[in-house]
């Protein structure tokens, strides 16, 4: 009983340390992001795209984390991430997605590539960086692997899974995503392959229950993105 | 100290075979799909028993009570309550055009916690100036309540 008590300390402690380093090296992946990417300093729209995703960020399988969100200029819909901390979606995607749900849908996927620790695993072979890579480099190769969108077919497909999971949890509609990817997604093999995907999820027996679009918030939340 | 922590992390969960729910709430579906009956609601860090996997979904037993849950959901070990991130305290906001921007320094403190950073003058970066921005957008919990329930704007 004292051993596992031990044990427990030992590992709480040992993972705080490794957080303390992944924080930093967030921190540092997002200013290498945002060095090519110009941030959206409008208020309004930021506080409410914080809202959202920190409403998914609770009910997703790591609520402990402190996921910030911004919006950035880019012509085309795009989201991307800085691991564990931040994430930005682009005006572009705010323009063309038709609701709450489905801008939730978006986040969540880029939530869910932070979640299941994608970044790291392209850029390191493993789910953190060691210790011992100084954390410029580190974040040089965290924020390659996002902007140049580094992942595999399995990786963005598993990134949907969750995000229809964390969509389903927060009570938003877990399709909205799929509907929004049919639409504007463009006819990429990889956006096929990832439409498949959901559609094969929801075949094994559909999804059951009511959930919410918050079409009229979105809209004027979003009002001055639009215009 | 980190196959330390990775031998001590399998053991622990070996000698118990226990799961640990890592979302605030998870369903407990009947059967290993969404659109399944649902049975019961799994609360975070709820201790459950690992039966079966399958294609993303994971069979416990809670307290003779038995479904589906999202395997994402479980962990091996109990999730902290609250990442350790860096709390850049004591800075102050950059802006654009200042010459004064925040070097960040971690300085520890009581249990190698990291709580604060040290702020030194160095030229603005304009890409560190927006990313410190975002953070006072960081969402509190009572803020999240009330834009659940459509308070807001």
């Amino acid at each position: 009983m004292a051993l596992k008590l031990f044990a427990t300390v030992l590992i709480f402690f040992a993972l705080a340390l490794a957080e303390d380093l992944k924080g930093r090296i967030s921190f540092e992946t997002a200013k290498t992001i945002l060095s090519s990417k110009t941030i959206v300093k409008d208020t309004e729209i930021t506080r409410y795209v914080n809202l959202v995703g920190s409403t998914l960020v609770k009910y997703s399988s790591a609520p402990e984390l402190q996921v910030r969100f911004g919006v950035i200029k880019d012509k085309t819909p795009i989201s991307i991430s800085a691991p564990w901390l931040y994430v930005f979606i682009s005006q572009e995607a705010i323009k063309q997605a038709q609701n709450e749900a489905e801008l939730a849908g978006i986040i969540a996927h880029e939530l869910a590539h932070i979640i299941l620790n994608h970044h790291s695993i392209v850029a390191f072979g493993k789910t953190s960086p060691d210790g011992n890579i100084p954390v410029e480099e580190a974040a040089r190769r965290l924020a390659k692997v996002s902007l140049e969108e580094s992942f595999s077919i399995e990786q963005e497909i598993e990134a949907d899974r969750l995000a229809m999971y964390i969509l389903f949890q927060a009570g938003y509609d877990p399709l909205a995503l799929l509907r929004f990817l049919k639409r504007e997604g463009g006819s990429s093999e990889i956006i096929r392959q990832r439409i498949n995907a959901m559609e094969n999820i929801l075949q094994q027996g559909g999804i059951r229950g009511e959930f919410k679009l918050n079409t009229n918030r979105f809209l004027r939340a979003t009002r001055a993105i639009r215009q | 100290m980190k196959w330390i922590v990775i031998i001590l992390t399998i053991k622990l969960g070996l000698a118990s075979s226990s799961f640990f729910v890592t979302s605030i709430r998870a369903q407990l579906f009947e059967e290993p799909r969404l659109g399944a009956r649902v049975v019961g609601e799994l609360r975070k860090g709820e201790e459950v028993r690992l039966i079966d996997k399958r294609s993303g979904w994971a069979l416990v037993e809670r307290q003779g009570q038995r479904g589906w849950v999202f395997e994402y959901f479980i962990s091996s070990s109990p999730s902290p309550e609250r990442i350790s991130l860096p709390k850049i305290a004591g800075r102050r906001e950059a802006h654009s055009g200042d010459d004064a921007a925040v070097t960040r320094g971690v300085t520890g403190e009581k249990s190698g916690k990291v709580s604060s950073v040290q702020v030194t003058r160095k030229p603005a970066e304009p890409s560190e100036v927006f990313v410190l921005w975002l953070d006072k957008f960081l969402v509190k919990e009572e803020e999240i309540l009330r834009f659940e329930r459509g308070e807001w704007p």
